[in-house]
C-alpha cells in the first residue's frame, strides 16, 4: 500500500513530461517511465501477465519506436515551435471535458455502490486468492476458447502492418 | 427439373449476360458469345418447359403487402397455356436474332452494348411472359420499355437525318413526311418510351383500379388481388356488386378498367394514335427491330389483351375490335407508299398488330380469341424473318434502304430472297403458309362476330365495319409486301454498282434465316399438309379461357370456307396490281411514285398517305411543340404564390447544394491538427454532453 | 500486492491519463508527439479495462485482461503503421510538424 501513490506520482508525472517537454527526446523517455509506472500499477491488480506484456511491447518495443521516429526527425527541428491559441484552448477544452466526464462517472458509480450493482467496495482480499491463481486459468482459456478468433485475427493484422509499414518506408524505384 | 425452375432459368440467364454485358462490353467483345450461350440456355430450358408441362402451375412469393387492406402483391411464375407458347417463341427467335446480329454488326463500334441490352430486354419481356399477375406484368412492361430504349437508341450518337449527307444524297426526290431534323436514334427511342409512357399511364390506372376493385369486393379474403385466378374470379361478381366509382358502376367500372389497361397494350402493341413511334424505332439496328418490333415487344400488347381476357367485357371487346380494325387499316394504307424496305416492314408490323386486336376484339364466341393467338405466334417468326432479311439486304447494300436503288437482287442473294419470299407469302395469306391459318381465322371470327351479331339483331354496323376494313387491309397488305418483294428481288438492278457487291449473309445467318422460313409454312402449325383442313394440333392452346359456346358447326364450315374464298381472291386481286406495276408495266423507266404526285386526285391520295395520314404532324404539332414546349416555358415561370416560381425554386435548391459544398469546403484546410482538433471537440463535447 | 480495495483510485489515475493524451493530441506540433499522445489514452483505456475485471471476480478479472492484451497488440501495430507514415511525410516535406504539412486540402 506504501508504494502505490508513488506508483500513482510516477505515472502521472510522466504522463505530463510526454505532453509539455519541449525537447522530444525528454518527451519521449518521460513516456516510457509512464508505461512503466503502468506496468507497476497492472501488478496492484494482479495482472502480471499483462505487466509483464507491457514492459515488452510498450516499453521495450512501441516506445523504442518512437524514439527511433524522435531523433529521425530531429535534426530538421532545433526546438519545438509552441503551439497556438487555438490548439492551447482547445487542449484545455478537451481535458477539462474529459475529466468533468470521469467526475461524473465516477460519482455515478459510487452512488451505485451498496446495490448489487457494483462491488467496487468489496475488499480486495475476497478475492485477492482467487484472481492471484484463477485469473491467469482464464486468461489463457479465453484466449484458445471464446476469443480465438480475434486472435488469429491479430495476428494476421500484425503480419499485413508488417508489410504495410515495409511498403510505406520503401523508396519508389524511379 | 421441375418447370418452374425450368423457367426461371429462362429469366436468370439473360439477366445474368445482360450483368456480365454491362460490365464487360468496352473490354471484350465477346460478350456476344455470353449472351448467345445464355440465350442458348434459356431456349433450351423454355423447350424443356414446354415439353413437360401437362398441367398449368403457378408459384408466387409475398412481395409487397399493405396490411391494411388485407392486400399482399406477390411475384413469381405461372406456366399455362398461353405463357409456355409464347415464352418459347420469345426464347428460341431471341437466340435466332442473336446469332443473326453477330454477322451483322460485324465490326460496329458499340458492338458489345447491343448484346448485353439485348439480354436484358429478353430477361424483361420473359418477365412479363410468365407473370402470375398483372402486377409483374406491369413491373416486366416497364423493363420493357426500358429495353426497347437502349435497344432503338443504340447509335445514340448518330445525327439527326437533316443534318447526314449520306442520307440526304441517298433519299428519293419524293421523300416526305418524316420530320427529318428530329430523325436520330436519340430522338426516336425518346418518342418511344415517351408514347408507351402515355400508354403506361392507362394500364398504372387499369390496374389500380381493378386492385382497389377486386379488393372491395365482399368476397375478397386477403392475398393479391392482381393474382390472375383472383382477377377473373373476381370479375364475375362485379357486374352484380354496389362497388362504384366517378359515376360507374358494376359492369361499366369492369370495362373502364379492362380499357384502361388496353391502352397500355395500345402503347406497346402500336395501335392507332400510339403508333407514331414504331416507324421511328427502325432508326435502331434492323436485328433490334427483329425481335421487339415484329416478334416479342409489341406482342406484349396482344398477350396482355389475351392475358385479361376474361376481364374484357362485350363493350370492351367492341372497342378493341375497331381499334384493331382502325389501325390495320391505317397502317396498311401507309405502308403502300413507303420508299424505305424497313419502313414498309414498320407499318406492316402495325397492321398485322391490328389484324391481332380485331381478332381478339371479335370475342371468344366468334373464335376470336384463337385468332388472335394463333396470328400472334405466327406473325412473330414470319415477321422476325422479315426483318431479318431487310438486315441482310441493308448489310449487303452497304446501308442503303432505299427501294429504288435495289432490284434483282434474287441473283445475288437467293437465301435470303427464298426466305424474304416465304415470308411475304406468309404475310399475304397464301394457303400452304403459316399466316394462311392464322390470318384467315381472324377474318373469320370477324365475320362470326358479324353474323352473331345478326343474330341478336344489335350491333351489327359496330360488327361489319372491322370486318370490311380487316378485308380492305388484306387486299392492301397484299399488294405493298408483293410490292416491297418484287421492288426488290426482281427485275433489273436500278443500281448496277450497289447490285454488283451484294451477296448473301454469313451460314449461320442464312442457318437462322432457313430455320424461321421452315416455321412459316402452313404444315408446322396446322399439324397437316392440306391447307384447306381446318383444326390444328394447337387447339388445345388456343382455346378461349373462359368457356364459350361454340358456333354451330355448319355455321363455323360456312365462314370458314368463304373467308379462304375472300383470301384467296384478295391476295390476287393485290398481288396482282403489285405485279402489273412494278414488274410487267415498270411505267416506261419512272416510278410509280412519280406517275401518282402528277395529277389530282391520285396525288392528294398520295400526299395524304406519305405524309401518314398527318397524324406523326399533328401529334408532334400538339403534344411535342404545344404542350410540350409552351407548356415547359410556362410551368417554369408559373408563380407558386408569394414571388416563387418552379424555376426559381430549382435553381434556389441548386444554390443551396453549392453553398453546401463550400461552407464543407472551408473546413478542408489540409491542416491535419485542425482536423484532429474538430474530431477531439466532437467527441470530448459529444462525451460532456452525454455524462453531464 | 496490495493495492487500495477501491475501483476509484484507479478510475482517476485513467482518467488523468486520458486527459493528458487529449491535450497532447491537441498541443503538439510535431506527428511523433502527437502519437505520444494517442499511446497514452490508449494505455489509460487499458488500465480501465483491468481495473473493472479485477474488482468483479476472477473470470470477469481475465476477460479485462483479454481486452488489455488485445489493445496492446492493437497499438503496436497502430504505431508501426503511424512512424511508417511519418518516415514517408518526412521523406517527402523533409519535416513532420503538421502545422507545415498541409498539401492536401479542399478547392
Amino acid at each position: 500500500m506504501l508504494l502505490f501513490w508513488p506508483m500513482v506520482a510516477v505515472v502521472l508525472a510522466g504522463g505530463a513530461g510526454a505532453v509539455f517537454a519541449r525537447n522530444l527526446v525528454y518527451a519521449a523517455l518521460s513516456l516510457g517511465v509512464c508505461l512503466a509506472g503502468l506496468a507497476g500499477l497492472y501488478l496492484f491488480l494482479q495482472a502480471e501477465y499483462v505487466a509483464v506484456i507491457q514492459m515488452i511491447v510498450y516499453v521495450g518495443g512501441i516506445l523504442i519506436l518512437i524514439l527511433f521516429g524522435v531523433m529521425f526527425s530531429r535534426d530538421v527541428l532545433g526546438r519545438a515551435t509552441p503551439p497556438s491559441l487555438g490548439a492551447r484552448i482547445l487542449g484545455g477544452f478537451a481535458a477539462t471535458a474529459v475529466l468533468a466526464s470521469a467526475g461524473r462517472l465516477a460519482w455515478l458509480v459510487s452512488s451505485l455502490e451498496g446495490t448489487g450493482l457494483s462491488t467496487t467496495r468489496t475488499p480486495t482480499s475476497t478475492w485477492q486468492g482467487q484472481i492471484a491463481t484463477d485469473a491467469k486459468f482464464h486468461l489463457g482459456r479465453l484466449l484458445l476458447d471464446g476469443w480465438l478468433v480475434p486472435f488469429l485475427v491479430v495476428a494476421v493484422l500484425l503480419t499485413v502492418v508488417l508489410l504495410a509499414a515495409l511498403g510505406l518506408v520503401r523508396k519508389d524505384a524511379t | 427439373m421441375d418447370p418452374i425452375s425450368l423457367a426461371l432459368l429462362c429469366l436468370a440467364a439473360p439477366l445474368a449476360a445482360a450483368v456480365v454485358g454491362a460490365l464487360l462490353w468496352r473490354k471484350s467483345r465477346h460478350v456476344d458469345l455470353v449472351s448467345i450461350a445464355a440465350q442458348a440456355v434459356g431456349a433450351a430450358a423454355s423447350l424443356a418447359v414446354a415439353l413437360g408441362a401437362a398441367a398449368p402451375v403457378a408459384r408466387s412469393i409475398p412481395w409487397l403487402s399493405f396490411p391494411g387492406a388485407r392486400i399482399t402483391f406477390s411475384l413469381g411464375i405461372q406456366l399455362d397455356a398461353l405463357s409456355v407458347p409464347m415464352l418459347l417463341v420469345v426464347q428460341f427467335l431471341s437466340l435466332g436474332v442473336l446469332v443473326f446480329s453477330r454477322w451483322y454488326l460485324g465490326d460496329d463500334r458499340f458492338y458489345g452494348r447491343f448484346f448485353a441490352s439485348f439480354s436484358f430486354f429478353v430477361f424483361a419481356m420473359s418477365m412479363v411472359v410468365v407473370a402470375p399477375g398483372l402486377l409483374q406484368a406491369f413491373i416486366g412492361w416497364e423493363l420493357v420499355g426500358l429495353g426497347s430504349y437502349l435497344l432503338i437508341g443504340y447509335w445514340h450518337d448518330k445525327a439527326p437525318a437533316s443534318e447526314d449527307p449520306e442520307y440526304q444524297a441517298g433519299k428519293p426526290f419524293h421523300a416526305t413526311g418524316v420530320n427529318e431534323a428530329k430523325l436520330n436514334p436519340a430522338m426516336a427511342q425518346l418518342k418511344a418510351f415517351v408514347v408507351n409512357r402515355v400508354g403506361d399511364f392507362g394500364f398504372l390506372s387499369g390496374l389500380a383500379m381493378l386492385a382497389w376493385l377486386v379488393s372491395s369486393l365482399p368476397g375478397f379474403t386477403g392475398g393479391d388481388p392482381l393474382a390472375w385466378t383472383t382477377l377473373f374470379v373476381a370479375a364475375g361478381s362485379v357486374a352484380a356488386s354496389k362497388v362504384a366509382f366517378l359515376g360507374f358502376t358494376g359492369a361499366a367500372l369492369l370495362t373502364l378498367a379492362g380499357l384502361l389497361v388496353f391502352l397500355g397494350a395500345m402503347g406497346k402493341s402500336a395501335q392507332f394514335p400510339f403508333h407514331v413511334w414504331l416507324p421511328e424505332a427502325m432508326q435502331g439496328p434492323t436485328t433490334a427491330s427483329a425481335i421487339i418490333h415484329a416478334a416479342t415487344m409489341v406482342a406484349a400488347g396482344v398477350f396482355l389483351t389475351a392475358r385479361i381476357y376474361p376481364l374484357l367485357t362485350p363493350d370492351a371487346l367492341v372497342a378493341i375490335q375497331w381499334v384493331g380494325a382502325v389501325t390495320a387499316f391505317v397502317a396498311a394504307t401507309i405502308a403502300c407508299v413507303q420508299w424505305d424496305y424497313k419502313a414498309v416492314l414498320a407499318y406492316s408490323t402495325i397492321s398485322q398488330l391490328g389484324y391481332m386486336m380485331l381478332g381478339l376484339g371479335a370475342g371468344a364466341a366468334a373464335g376470336g380469341y384463337g385468332a388472335g393467338v394463333s396470328h400472334l405466334y405466327t406473325h412473330a417468326i414470319f415477321k422476325c424473318m422479315l426483318f431479318l432479311g431487310a438486315a441482310s439486304v441493308i448489310h449487303a447494300l452497304h446501308g442503303v434502304q432505299d427501294l429504288g436503288r435495289m432490284g434483282g437482287l434474287a441473283r445475288k442473294m437467293p437465301f435470303t430472297a427464298i426466305a424474304t419470299g416465304i415470308g411475304t407469302l406468309a404475310i399475304l395469306g397464301v394457303p400452304g403458309f403459316s399466316a394462311f391459318w392464322s390470318k384467315d381465322a381472324i377474318l373469320a371470327a370477324a365475320q362470326a362476330k358479324m353474323v352473331l351479331a345478326q343474330a341478336h339483331g344489335a350491333g351489327v354496323m359496330a360488327a361489319k365495319i372491322p370486318w370490311i376494313l380487316g378485308m380492305a387491309t388484306a387486299a392492301l397488305t397484299a399488294f405493298y409486301m408483293s410490292r416491297q418483294w418484287l421492288v426488290a428481288f426482281v427485275g433489273k438492278p436500278r443500281d448496277r454498282h450497289l447490285w454488283e457487291h451484294a451477296h448473301d449473309p454469313d451460314k449461320p445467318s442464312i442457318a437462322v434465316l432457313m430455320v424461321l422460313a421452315l416455321f412459316s409454312l402452313q404444315f408446322v402449325w396446322t399439324g397437316s399438309v392440306n391447307p384447306f383442313a381446318s383444326g390444328s394440333w394447337l387447339d388445345g392452346v388456343l382455346q378461349s379461357p373462359m368457356a364459350v359456346g361454340e358456333l354451330p358447326e355448319e355455321l363455323a364450315h360456312h365462314i370458314h370456307a368463304s373467308t379462304m374464298g375472300w383470301t384467296i381472291a384478295l391476295f390476287f386481286l393485290g398481288s396482282g396490281a403489285a405485279f402489273w406495276l412494278y414488274v410487267t408495266n415498270p411505267l416506261r423507266g419512272g416510278s410509280a411514285a412519280t406517275w401518282l404526285r402528277r395529277d389530282p386526285p391520285t396525288n392528294l391520295v398520295w400526299k395524304f398517305l406519305a405524309n401518314l395520314w398527318f397524324v406523326d404532324k399533328a401529334l408532334d404539332l400538339v403534344f411535342a411543340e404545344g404542350i410540350g414546349r409552351r407548356g415547359g416555358e410556362l410551368v417554369a415561370k408559373a408563380d407558386l404564390g408569394s414571388g416563387l416560381s418552379v424555376d426559381g425554386t430549382v435553381d434556389t435548391a441548386a444554390s443551396l447544394v453549392r453553398w453546401t459544398g463550400r461552407f464543407a469546403n472551408l473546413f478542408q484546410t489540409g491542416r491535419s491538427l485542425a482536423y484532429a482538433g474538430w474530431t477531439l471537440l466532437a467527441l470530448f463535447g459529444a462525451l460532456a454532453l452525454l455524462l453531464l | 500486492m496490495a493495492g487500495p480495495d477501491r475501483l476509484l483510485p484507479y478510475l482517476a489515475v485513467s482518467a488523468a491519463l486520458f486527459a493528458l493524451g487529449a491535450l497532447a493530441c491537441a498541443i503538439r506540433r510535431n506527428a511523433v508527439g502527437y502519437l505520444m499522445g494517442i499511446e497514452l489514452m490508449l494505455n489509460a483505456a487499458n488500465l480501465n479495462f483491468v481495473a473493472y475485471g479485477r474488482f468483479r471476480g476472477p473470470e470477469a478479472a481475465a476477460q479485462g485482461q483479454v481486452a488489455t492484451l488485445f489493445v496492446i497488440a492493437l497499438a503496436a501495430a497502430e504505431a508501426a503503421v503511424a512512424l511508417g507514415l511519418v518516415f514517408a511525410v518526412f521523406r517527402t516535406f523533409r519535416d513532420v510538424d503538421l502545422e507545415k504539412v498541409r498539401t492536401l486540402h479542399g478547392d
